[in-house]
């Protein structure tokens, strides 16, 4: 017996040798896995804030309502279960406008804990919700869970550069080139807890703080950005355009980029919705039943394409405005002047291979300033081969376009190219007015910018600094010069060339803006690689237009591009370069830029009429004088007591004339609007004034350069019958700049 | 020369006892020698032999009070969690340990004082109140779990099965001594059959059907296998103590084997409650490991994390409501935390250290009666106690037995001392041959 004990006590021992001695490592992770209870510290994620501190990105806590359909059949004391859905269905259903009966139905639902009401409610109406609970008693059946969530208080403005949130890290843009620094440290807390989940005394704990993350700074300004995206929308929608159009605004001398967008785009407070853009018509177009893994496939191919920053991805043929960068090489090494002539008969045999000018009548024998002005192909081909295709092709390499801009967004991508070897004659002719190869938008526009500072390679950049939580500037961004490659005489001469084309009978004239220099050159190129499926011919076109202003000291240069426009008129000329001008005719006195009238320009310039009624006449009259307008006075009282145009209406002063009322006379004339649509601004304004109508002209106001703009849109339809005197807008372009 | 004399409590009451006059200073003849033995009262079966009556045994004292005061301390410190999350106060068991020890000590001394012959004249009147409490308790007895064991008389609660422990052995060693010769004489192997082994056997048969009617698995066990000890002991052919252990540890590994060859086949068979603690212990990952098992696997985590040298005192993280109850059954995996395997066998060593002593004294016991009841108590604790640490380390399943000392209890504690005071009762006498009785009491006057 004594033995049996003495084995049994024996194989205890062993039992507890084995556990204690040989599998002690195994059970002490066993006991840490019951006591520790890991938890995460969230950082604050950083901010995004325009250039102006005004934030583009922040974080705002949202509530999830959900209902204890559980708790509230159980009913309270006053109130059974039905009674106490039907007060939650009704008041809910107020407050968050949502369906009452969908809500009834949740708060009957059986068994259930958990049914979600509604998500991403904001605080104001969270705590309309929470009053709720609290005069009916519902607290324990309705509950609110809060959820941070990324908020853009501009919601489509700048989407495709701020980028998209995803669960927990940036998807797109600045959210997600930034993210790291963006999201900060996450703290971790460790505590002992005991099986009931109560704090065990011991020294097991640690803590280590969050680091919230760092805020950035944009060189976007959100104004610029806002000026942008509404000549971008414009563009688009009267190019007819089946893409989305871009455009970018840069400052020359650093590459910050004042804005960057393009329509259509998308908001960011919900960026899986197509909305109503031309993504939602291709994936309905594609006919999918919803919900079909098909269908959802296109939808996310939809969805990728919306939110594709297209001036730093998209890869196109910048066209004619390659034409600045090829002449500036070529004015560098001194092959030509722009008082060289040159002839163009519409085409030009290169290596037994015909390139066609636009102008297919040719542009005549005129020199190489009005050669480029007009965007003759054939003088630009003639060039380049002066320069010869190894000097071209080492410019092309310095402006960099055979490598990334290294901008501080993702996604870049980098130029289509022919290698050097394969850089012969045709390659070279064709490079010369910007078709064959592909670059960026952002690629195009920085090139350009070498053109306007001076001949420096800027770096482009939208991150300025990143900021910790107190303001302090952490890291700052300087700007990063690569190599200089053009000598600041051929620059500004470049610049006064084109300059003059803008002001006078030029290609790039609709790119015009009374009172300032604007330096700028269109470019309209061929989708060589696309075929419409309508026509069934690579008939698409791109029409851009980059523009440098003042081009006498250079601040920011402009791009817009409109991808294929489907309006009769298709040159970048038309669809982009009006948009410059509109752009940059509220860009430039934002930025400060002074506005020089010519002696011209005083004829013509626009005027605020100002308010008379009350006044003597004689003082009223003093004041119109001032404006440079007539004035007419009816009535023979001395004190002004009514006007036409009202005050604060807008009118070009050419041959305007304000009608002062006196005495109690009123207006009694009427005119009938005739229509002025495809007639010539000139014999437009004639009309009107005839009529005793005044004017405001927008759009080419130079509308008597070269042929003559034309008017495209007038405030009034034609026969509508106003005062006499009333302003009567008109929208004036040049339909004879080609490319 | 004091410190020598560490086993009589008074130098000079060290004394010649005569066995059939108790009390007188006087030796005499054996009674057995005469024919009337068969009715006088029990003796030592060596005939040649005197009773000397010295102080009790100090070193059972002193292993006792070690192991007490070691429960004591880790009662507090296990419990210390636990009362304070269910009670509010971190000394809510330690106070009603302390109390309970306290009282069972002084149960325990006062009872030394004493004879020995008193004890055997409760012996009938116990086991018959032992029979009736269980029975009582299957009518009257609140149950915790599925077994109904507990009894109320006004605040005190108890389990009748504890005291049927004690009133068994002293049921058994009654009648083991009152047919002794018969039982190991040589010769009369079936009535030394009858009177030593199925006579017992039927007192060990009704004390476990009466537990077993509880549901008190671990219970029946323990009784079981402090009577079948006294089999071993008595006397009585060893042929059949040696033939039911082996068919015992056969039958054991049956079970075992057919719950694990055969589980929807035993199932059929035993009641749920048997089948499921035999089977959970053999398959605990078909069981739920937040129900039952928790205890177990909890109590294995705390065993295993003590690592050689424990986390030291009232360290413990398993006893933060991990191990449920750890005042109680699973206080050894505390034990084992806190102190590590030094500390496990200091225990081990302890429980070893009282059942030698015990044995010792049983074999020196005065007469038949006294020395099975003091193997009985020793044999109790030591099968409670082992058992106890072969469930919470897991080899065993688990079936709710307490380790005797530490686990925090009152009435319990309060019997195992009543039981300890018997057992020191005992160890007060010893025989003396008549060879060395010269030199005993020479030794005693050199004293």
């Amino acid at each position: 017996m004594l033995a049996l004990m003495l084995v049994f006590v024996g194989w205890v021992v062993f039992e507890l040798f084995s556990m204690q001695v040989n599998e002690y490592q195994y059970y002490q992770s066993k006991v840490i896995d019951n006591i520790q209870q890991e938890y995460t510290i969230s950082a604050d994620r950083g901010q995004i804030y325009d250039a102006n501190m005004t934030p583009l990105a922040v974080n705002i806590t949202t509530y999830r309502i959900f209902l204890d359909p559980v708790a509230i059949q159980n009913g309270s004391s006053s109130r059974d279960g039905e009674e106490t859905a039907s007060i939650i269905a009704d008041g809910l259903a107020e407050i968050l406008d949502v369906d009452r009966d969908s809500i009834y139905k949740k708060a009957m639902r059986n068994g259930s804990k958990d049914e979600t009401v509604k998500r991403r409610v904001e605080e104001s109406l969270a705590e309309e919700v929470r009053e709720f609970i609290s005069k009916y008693g519902l607290s324990r059946k309705i509950y609110l869970e809060a959820t941070p969530i990324r908020y853009y208080p501009y919601g489509d403005l700048a989407a495709n550069v701020i980028g998209v949130m995803g669960t927990d890290e940036g998807l797109l843009g600045i959210e997600l080139e930034y993210n790291d620094y963006l999201e900060g440290t996450p703290g971790r807390y460790i505590v002992t807890r005991n099986a009931q989940s109560a704090e065990m005394p011991d020294d097991y704990d640690y803590y280590i703080d969050a680091q919230d993350g760092l805020s950035t700074v944009l060189t976007i300004d959100l104004t610029i950005q806002s000026m942008l995206e509404k000549q971008l929308k414009d563009a688009f929608i009267k190019g007819e355009a089946s893409e989305p159009a871009v455009g970018l605004v840069m400052n020359v001398k650093t590459g910050a980029i004042l804005a960057m967008g393009q329509y259509p785009s998308f908001d960011l407070n919900s960026p899986y919705n197509l909305g109503d853009t031309l993504f939602a018509d291709r994936l309905a177009q594609s006919k999918y039943e919803e919900g079909t893994p098909e269908y959802n496939e296109d939808l996310w191919t939809q969805i990728y394409s919306m939110w594709n920053n297209k001036s730093v991805s998209y890869l196109y043929e910048p066209g004619s405005t390659m034409k600045v960068l090829s002449t500036a090489a070529a004015l560098e090494e001194g092959v030509v002047k722009f008082s060289d002539t040159f002839s163009c008969t519409g085409k030009m045999n290169v290596a037994n291979t015909w390139i066609s000018c636009h102008n297919k009548y040719g542009h005549g024998t005129k020199n190489f300033a009005y050669m480029l002005q007009q965007s003759c192909n054939p003088t630009m081909m003639t060039v380049a081969a002066k320069l010869g295709g190894a000097k071209y092709y080492r410019y092309f390499v310095d402006y960099g376009y055979t490598s990334l801009t290294g901008i501080d967004l993702p996604g870049e991508s980098k130029g289509l190219f022919v290698a050097q070897s394969g850089f012969n004659a045709v390659e070279l002719a064709c490079y010369s007015f910007g078709q064959t190869f592909k670059t960026t938008p952002l690629q195009q526009l920085t090139a350009f910018c070498t053109v306007a500072n001076g001949g420096y390679v800027v770096e482009p950049y939208v991150v300025s600094s990143l900021i910790d939580s107190n303001g302090n500037e952490v890291i700052t961004h300087e700007t990063q010069t690569k190599r200089k490659i053009l000598s600041s005489q051929t620059c500004s001469l470049l610049l006064d060339v084109l300059e003059d084309g803008v002001s006078g009978g030029g290609g790039a004239k609709n790119a015009y803006v009374a009172g300032y220099k604007i330096a700028a050159k269109t470019g309209t190129s061929e989708k060589r690689d696309k075929i419409n499926p309508e026509t069934g011919e690579k008939d698409y076109r791109i029409g851009s237009c980059i523009a440098v202003a003042p081009s006498d000291d250079p601040e920011i240069a402009v791009l817009i591009m409109v991808d294929e426009p489907n309006c009769a008129n298709r040159f970048g000329s038309s669809v982009a370069a009006p948009y410059v001008s509109a752009l940059l005719s509220e860009l430039l006195p934002y930025l400060g830029v002074e506005r020089n009238y010519s002696s011209d320009e005083m004829k013509r310039a626009v005027v605020t009429v100002g308010n008379y009624i009350g006044y003597s006449v004689d003082k009223s009259v003093e004041e119109i004088k001032k404006l440079g307008v007539k004035y007419e006075i009816v009535g023979d009282g001395k004190t002004v007591t009514g006007q036409i145009p009202s005050s604060g209406s807008k009118m070009t002063n050419i041959n305007g004339k304000i009608i002062l009322y006196t005495g109690g006379a009123t207006n009694t004339k009427y005119v009938t609007v005739p229509n002025m649509i495809n007639q010539t601004a000139a014999n437009a304004i004639k009309e009107l004034n005839a009529r005793g109508l005044n004017v405001l002209i927008e759009g080419a106001t130079n509308y008597d350069e070269g042929v003559g703009a034309v008017v495209i849109e007038q405030s009034h339809d034609a026969g509508t019958i106003i005062q006499y005197g009333a302003v009567v807008t008109i929208n004036c372009k040049h339909l004879d700049g080609t490319d | 020369m004091k410190k020598l004399n560490l086993f009589s409590k008074k130098k000079k009451r060290t004394e010649i006892l005569p066995v059939a006059n108790s009390g007188e200073l006087s030796v005499t003849v054996r009674p057995e020698e005469t024919k009337k033995h068969k009715k006088t009262e029990d003796t030592p079966l060596n005939s040649k032999i005197y009773i000397s009556e010295h102080g009790f045994d100090r070193p059972m004292l002193i292993i006792i009070l070690l192991i007490s005061l070691f429960g004591l301390i880790m009662v507090y410190s296990s419990s210390y969690v636990y009362a304070l999350t269910y009670h509010g106060n971190s000394a809510y068991f330690v106070m009603r340990q302390a109390l309970f020890l306290a009282l069972g000590i002084m149960i325990m001394l006062f009872m030394t004082r004493f004879g020995y012959k008193i004890i055997k004249i409760f012996t009938v009147p116990a086991f018959i109140a032992a029979v009736i409490l269980l029975v009582a308790v299957l009518f009257v007895g609140t149950s915790e779990g599925e077994a109904q064991r507990w009894i109320f008389i006004g605040p005190v609660s108890f389990q009748p099965s504890e005291f049927m422990k004690i009133a068994m052995i002293l049921m058994i060693a009654r009648i083991s001594s009152k047919y002794k010769l018969i039982i190991h004489s040589k010769r009369k192997f079936w009535k030394s059959t009858w009177l030593g082994f199925v006579l017992p056997g039927i007192i060990i048969a009704v004390s476990c059907a009466l537990v077993l009617l509880e549901k008190h698995l671990s219970g029946t066990i323990i009784l079981f296998l402090i009577g079948f000890s006294l089999l071993w002991t008595n006397g009585s052919p060893k042929f059949w103590s040696i033939f039911f252990t082996v068919v015992g540890l056969g039958a054991i590994f049956f079970v075992v084997y057919a719950v694990n060859q055969y589980p929807e086949e035993v199932k059929e068979l035993v009641p749920d409650y048997m089948f499921v603690r035999v089977d959970s212990w053999l398959h605990p990952e078909n069981y739920d490991q937040l129900g039952d098992l928790w205890q177990t696997i909890q109590g294995k985590i705390a065993v295993g994390s003590g690592g050689f040298f424990g986390r030291g005192f009232g360290k413990s993280l398993q006893k933060h409501l991990f191990v449920s109850m750890p005042q109680n059954d699973f206080i050894f995996a505390i034990v084992c935390e806190e102190t590590g395997f030094i500390g496990a066998l200091t225990v081990i060593g302890l429980y070893i250290a009282f059942v030698v002593r015990g044995l010792y004294i049983a074999k020196r016991a005065p007469d038949v009666f006294c020395s099975l009841t003091a193997t009985g108590i020793s044999v109790h604790v030591g099968v409670q106690a082992f058992l106890n640490m072969a469930v919470v380390i897991g080899l065993i399943p688990n079936t709710g037995i307490s380790l005797p000392f530490f686990s925090a209890g009152g009435s319990s504690l309060l019997l195992l001392f009543f039981e300890m005071g018997l057992l020191l009762i005992i160890s007060k006498y010893s025989p003396v041959e008549e060879s060395s009785l010269n030199k005993n009491t020479k030794r005693s006057e050199r004293q």
